[in-house]
């Protein structure tokens, strides 16, 4: 993993298509804009994991899980 | 009376106030804007988000204050605004909370990190990521229901 120091108002290269500006930082939060290809993905790491939690939930087998829960509580 | 056909539940009747609307839709089902929620006796407190437009389509849900009693919400300003709140809601008060669950390994887990959340003045919902990040995608219900019973 490259790890590199940047400053508000700087920007990162990656490729010749894909640049990422630091606009603002905050206390606890940063500001960056993405400038990269239409036909590349770009998502917060966490909406990966709820999209995925999101097909999980959506195929669970209700009668397993209602053996699990009840089967717990009772 | 409005109805849908579903899949678990066969055809249901529901009033079209308590028809939940996802403006956004939820992430990985963009598109699936309304929802109503169905509740079973035998089920309590399960609680199902089911599609109207989607037979097939149904998440199991319970209430964040069932998984988590101590849950505070923390809505981002995006999301307040989606929802049409001036200020952080009170869950059980103008919000409900509810948390989709899934079966990893067998085991059921909670979505604490993206609570599905409804206006209940409105019924206008969305699924919101806390804005802390406090919570985990995957909370594992085996230890608060043991705890519980």
């Amino acid at each position: 993993m490259m790890v590199m120091r940047r400053r508000e108002g700087e920007k990162i290269l990656i490729g010749n298509d894909i640049t990422i500006h630091i606009e603002r930082i905050g206390r606890n939060k940063v500001k960056i804009a993405i400038d990269a290809p239409r036909e590349l993905s770009i998502i917060a790491e966490e909406m990966k994991r709820v999209r995925e939690e999101n097909l999980a939930a959506a195929t669970v087998d209700v009668a397993l899980l209602h053996s699990k829960i009840f089967s717990q509580s009772s | 009376m409005p109805f849908c056909e579903t899949a678990h539940f066969g055809r249901i009747e529901y009033d079209a106030v308590s028809r939940l609307s996802f403006s956004e839709g939820l992430p990985a089902f963009e598109s699936e804007r309304r929802f109503v929620l169905v509740q079973r006796p035998e089920q309590h407190p399960m609680v199902f988000l089911q599609s109207v437009v989607t037979p097939g389509l149904c998440f199991p849900a319970l209430p964040v204050h069932v998984v988590e009693p101590s849950y505070t919400p923390f809505l981002s300003d995006h999301d307040l605004k989606l929802l049409g709140f001036t200020g952080q809601p009170v869950n059980g008060a103008d919000a409900l909370f509810l948390a989709l669950i899934a079966l990893h390994e067998d085991d059921p887990t909670a979505n604490l990190l993206a609570p599905i959340v409804v206006n209940l003045s409105t019924r206008a919902a969305a699924q919101c990521v806390d804005s802390e990040m406090r919570y985990s995608h995957r909370c594992s219900l085996l230890p608060r229901l043991e705890a519980a019973s």
